[in-house]
């Protein structure tokens, strides 16, 4: 028996209505929710809203867990948000993604075939099908990179679109990204935290998997490295202070290729090199997130500092393969786009598939004309974007006077303006916080495409985008719009990966082949966390000290542990006042960011040393480093900051491969901790001739300060004679918090740091510490007891080569800017 | 027929050891119609580890090469034999009007001679001034373009005064029309700015004068250094050198090393060092005829 199909109705829509004149996702015109949206609504179980709700909460977290971020820019300095995204995904049905996936294939081989002849025969130029202008007078068009579209290289490796839907349902191109396409790793971010948050709405619908594309895309990048090179494939990132430096930081980790700034990279002969601890490194392949523009500073940009020296020749000679080739921001010019569909023709033979928004450019008579006479329903854009273009306008939302002086500009230089449609984008539910309900809200999809064995492919996925504010003027994430997850709802590709696939990863990493820069960050890493942790600690001891009730036995160990505490801090003025006083005085520089050796500002480098180390650790230290921004802003909460530091120790220890990264990592740690041991036992246990012998209360404070009283009491059965006490800290290699214990960690570590690179520097490294290893295990500690200034010499003695070990370690492996040459000169 | 020696010295001096160096160079003479390069040698100190050769995209020969020994101080040395003859230029009264000659450029763009579209328009270091109307406005664009020209060059030559101290490589050109004032780089740049104006495709030449005139003829100016002048693209006839600074039309005496939009795309020497602090830039520039039994 079958029953009537009774028409569609959720509490999930209940109440929404599309906007008038714009398609809308959900809704068809006759107010029937599409069928996508009714399996939807289905799968969110009995209180669609709720799970919603539910999701966008879970999501959030997931953000802040992970630290999930975007830099925006402003005037003086960038400041990290949470990733803004919505839980809802934009749902695209079988057929309309197979049309629009067509559309963008057969775009991305006609970019790329642009792009070959502009950079190449420039046929197009000379036959008159892309006007004159358009190249020549293109800011864009890079001279220097002539020449680079004769190889048999696909020139444009990985394109990106930015889609919306006109009112007739149709997919418009709004924009194409040529260059450097950014936001794929947030689009992979993106599905990764809604799979997890929409578990039940995942698994129902036939969502499309990215895997495949991923795999894919990581294969084509080796596949583009020239015939008879083993090299290595790199990703090229301007940097930390970069907008989607998160992004760049996550594709390389999900990629499993190193993440390089432009400084890391170097070139001799027409190739390119990784500096790295073991020398360097040819690089075969570079995935590229840095503007083409910035990337040479000898051949283009001259002010560039992001870039790296013979890229362009090392590019031309065919030694080193770029994605994307440099250069094709040439053809991302507003222009092009009325030009495209008769190239399409003339290229593809083919009819264009996918419209474009239409298009005049001003540098034709005729659509100048029709510029001028339409203004008021255009929206008028520069024909090539960059430093000095003329701003996008929308006709419509000036006065009669603007317009006046817009009609002016536009006449006196018409070939720097374009106008252009104005599409009223489509809309999608998003979910609004205030009502706790879905609403229409006009997007934009960012979809990827990428070149596999000479075939253009379409992830199926994406990067969706829609203004909070409704408004459909201009989205983009720089200026305050939110992020969606993009599900194709297909019966293909919709199974989970096979378990043997792991993203990337297949290669195993040569230990050796640590960047220089990255090691360098790494043994910071390790410096300003001990550093840090041992001011914390020492903070959190003051207090029970200053009560202590046998402190009056011997106040001087009070005075000498405030002194000892703005010592650390670079503070080394004498404070008055009384001892409270001071201790207040130290807790309170302990929390401003602006003294340079405070606790605070330490915290600060540390966060921002985790930031350009963030490749290398764990997810779970991206939100430590995020807490550890917050803690610098100026707490006196220490246990918090504690409990942080020691977060980030274990994950550090634990959590991170011990590979020669983190061995640069322990050395710093080691190296900190050795030094804070003798600086403590100096402050506390320094005394000169003739003076007496320390306290009981003294050499306890001394062991609890450096945390060796605990495992002291079980060696040595309570009693605290000063040999003993020195023994324990100094010289028992059973002790992990004894100077011995770091000289050996230290001696491990150094055995096993590549020493090809300059094999006698390496040498006299393995000798300081050997060295310093050897003053621990012969001194005798009754006599170093009885004879202080025998003490305080060999104190002084260890700590300079600790001081030597830092500064030569520094030079071998961070430092080395290139090897010497030998025979040339 | 004449033939010139020329030796062209580059010093650079650092203030702290550089460690690396990547050098470009468009130092070697041209050929063209009207010049042959007969032999070119660069002796580069420290030497350089590897040195390739290419074509640039307006047809200029670069050297690129890298240092990589420690060094302070670090010399280019080019010497070169060119023969040069008195370029074929069409007759002053022939061609087109400058104010005709726009029109005639677009259509040689629409029959295929794209390139001429970039000399045209502003370039990295000729933006579009408006104040350059004031000179272009005093030439009548009825001349022949020939002659237009030579007009603008008197226009010049009564405006501006040479001084080689008034300005640097990175003085606005804006400036430079405010100070009235310059060198021959800024003569030819705002050249380039009144040419496009009109519409006209106008180019950037670099390139060297004889150090001593021949006898009974006075000495050029800039001929101790780079010389730079402009070429003009006549419609129906081709390119024809103009020396705004000399006021005059390039002749067998103007030896042409590179051509391009701007300074910025023929610059003799571009550099980026690893390290070296502070540098000082020392140059040299002599230009002798040969004895003609050399040639």
């Amino acid at each position: 028996m079958t029953l009537p199909a009774a028409p569609f109705s959720s509490p999930l829509l209940s109440g929404y209505a599309g906007l008038s004149g714009r398609y809308d996702e959900a809704l068809a015109a006759d107010g029937t929710v599409r069928p996508a949206w009714q399996e939807f609504a289905r799968s969110l179980g009995k209180d669609p809203l709720a799970t919603l709700r539910a999701a966008g909460e879970a999501a959030r977290r997931a953000i802040v867990e992970q630290d999930v971020s975007l830099n925006l820019y402003s005037a003086e300095s960038s400041d990290a948000i949470a990733w803004p995204l919505d839980v809802v995904p934009l749902l695209l049905g079988g057929e309309d993604w197979n049309r629009l996936s067509a559309g963008l294939r057969q775009r991305a081989r006609l970019f790329n075939l642009l792009l070959q002849d502009l950079y190449g025969a420039q046929k197009m130029l000379r036959q008159g099908l892309l006007p004159a202008a358009l190249g020549m007078a293109n800011p864009h068009f890079l001279r220097a990179c002539a020449g680079l579209g004769k190889s048999r290289q696909p020139f444009l490796h990985t394109y990106a679109a930015d889609v919306a839907r006109s009112p007739d349902g149709r997919w418009w191109v709004l924009q194409d990204r040529l260059d450097a396409p950014s936001g794929l790793g947030y689009a992979l971010q993106n599905r990764t935290i809604v799979r997890q948050v929409l578990p039940g709405a995942f698994h129902h619908a036939p969502v499309s998997r990215l895997y495949r594309f991923i795999r894919d895309f990581r294969e084509s990048l080796d596949q583009l490295q020239a015939q008879g090179e083993s090299s290595r494939l790199v990703l090229l990132t301007p940097g930390p202070a970069n907008e989607s430096y998160y992004e760049h930081a996550y594709l390389a980790r999900y990629l499993g290729c190193p993440l390089v700034e432009g400084g890391d990279l170097t070139t001799r002969d027409r190739q390119v090199f990784l500096r790295t601890v073991g020398g360097l490194r040819q690089v075969g392949v570079i995935l590229r997130r840095l503007d083409s523009e910035f990337c040479d500073p000898l051949e283009l940009d001259p002010r560039s500092l992001l870039g790296v020296p013979g890229l362009v020749h090392a590019a031309q000679s065919g030694r080193v393969a770029i994605a994307n080739q440099l250069g094709g921001r040439a053809l991302e010019s507003t222009a092009l786009l009325s030009f495209l569909p008769s190239l399409c023709q003339h290229l593809l033979g083919e009819e264009l598939l996918l419209p474009s928004a239409a298009t005049w450019w001003g540098g034709q008579m005729s659509a100048r004309d029709y510029i001028l006479d339409h203004l008021r329903e255009l929206v008028i854009k520069p024909t090539f974007s960059g430093a000095g273009a003329p701003a996008t306008v929308y006709g419509a939302l000036l006065d009669a006077g603007q317009r006046d002086a817009l009609a002016a500009r536009i006449a006196a230089e018409p070939a720097a303006y374009c106008g252009q449609e104005r599409v009223l984008l489509g809309t999608t539910p998003a979910w609004d916080t205030e009502s706790a309900s879905l609403r229409p809200t006009p997007f934009v999809a960012r979809l990827y495409v990428s070149t596999s064995e000479g075939e253009y492919q379409v992830m199926p996925g994406g990067l969706g985008r829609f203004n909070l504010s409704g408004e459909d003027a201009m989205v983009s994430l720089q200026s305050g719009s939110v992020s969606k997850d993009l599900w194709v709802l297909s019966s293909q590709h919709n199974d989970d990966p096979p378990a043997h696939f792991a993203a990337g990863a297949s290669e195993r990493r040569h230990g050796a082949a640590t960047p220089s820069r990255l090691a360098d960050n790494l043994f910071w890493l390790g410096r300003y966390l001990e550093r840090t942790s041992q001011v914390t600690r020492l903070l959190a001891k003051l207090q029970p000290l200053l009560r202590d009730e046998i402190a009056v036995l011997d106040p001087g160990v009070a005075e000498d542990t405030v002194a000892f505490l703005l010592r650390l801090q670079d503070l080394h003025q004498p404070l008055t006042g009384s001892l409270e006083e001071r201790a207040d005085f130290v807790r309170r520089i302990a929390a401003d960011r602006a003294r340079p050796g405070s606790l605070a500002a330490n915290l600060l480098r540390l966060a921002r040393t985790l930031e350009t180390a963030k490749v290398r650790l764990p997810p779970e230290a991206w939100r430590v480093a995020r807490q550890l921004r917050q803690l610098s802003q100026g707490t006196a909460d220490f246990t918090e900051v504690q409990t942080q530091l020691s977060q980030l120790d274990g994950l550090a220890a634990e959590t991170m491969v011990h590979d020669t990264g983190w061995r640069f990592l322990d050395l710093g740690r080691r190296i900190e901790r050795a030094v804070h041991i003798l600086q403590l036992i100096r402050a506390l246990l320094e005394r000169p001739t003739g003076a007496p012998e320390p306290t009981e209360f003294r050499l306890q404070t001394c062991l609890h300060l450096s945390d060796s009283l605990f495992t002291y009491r079980a060696s040595f059965s309570g009693a605290f004679h000063p040999a003993s006490v020195m023994s324990w800290m100094l010289a028992e290699p059973e002790n992990p918090r004894g100077l011995r214990f770091q000289a050996e960690r230290i001696t491990e570590h150094l055995a096993a740091l590549p020493d090809e690179l300059a094999p006698r520097p390496v040498e006299l490294l393995r000798t300081t510490v050997f060295r310093l290893l050897s003053s621990v295990r012969l001194a005798d500690m009754q006599t170093l007891a009885s004879t202080p200034e025998q003490a305080s010499e060999l104190w002084n003695d260890q700590l300079a080569l600790l001081a030597d070990l830092s500064d030569r370690l520094t030079q071998i492996y961070f430092a080395h800017t290139e090897p010497p040459e030998n025979g040339a000169g | 027929m004449p033939v010139y020696r020329i030796h062209h010295s580059t010093t650079y001096r650092h203030g702290a050891a550089a460690a690396m160096a990547w050098q470009s160079l468009r130092l070697q003479p041209r050929r063209e119609a009207s010049q042959e390069c007969l032999e070119f040698d660069l002796e580069i100190n420290p030497r350089p580890a590897d040195l390739s050769v290419r074509t640039d995209y307006f047809g200029n020969t670069q050297h690129v090469f890298t240092v990589r020994a420690v060094h302070r101080e670090f010399s280019i040395q080019a010497h070169s034999l060119v023969r040069r003859e008195e370029p074929a230029r069409p007759a002053r009264h022939a061609a087109p009007t400058a104010a005709a000659a726009a029109e005639a450029v677009d259509l040689e763009i629409l029959q295929g001679d794209f390139s001429l579209e970039q000399f045209r328009h502003p370039s990295p270091l000729v933006p579009a001034l408006p104040a350059v109307d004031s000179l272009t406005g005093a030439v009548d664009p009825a001349l022949p373009l020939l002659e237009w020209m030579d007009a603008l060059g008197a226009v010049f030559s009564r405006t501006f005064r040479f001084d080689s101290t008034a300005t640097l490589v990175s003085t606005p050109l804006e400036e430079v029309l405010r100070l009235r004032r310059g060198v021959c780089q800024d003569f030819a740049h705002l050249y380039l700015a009144g040419a496009r104006s009109l519409g006209l495709a106008a180019a950037y030449v670099s390139g060297y004068l004889l150090t001593q005139p021949p006898p009974g003829r006075p000495r050029f100016i800039g001929a101790d250094a780079m010389h730079a002048w402009v070429s003009v693209h006549v419609p129906g006839a081709g390119w024809v050198d103009y020396d705004p600074t000399n006021r005059c039309f390039a002749g067998s005496g103007h030896i042409v090393v590179a051509r391009g939009r701007d300074y910025a795309d023929v610059s003799p020497t571009r550099g980026v060092f690893n390290g070296g602090g502070a540098q000082t830039l020392y140059l040299g520039v002599t230009v002798e005829p040969e004895p003609e039994s050399a040639s």
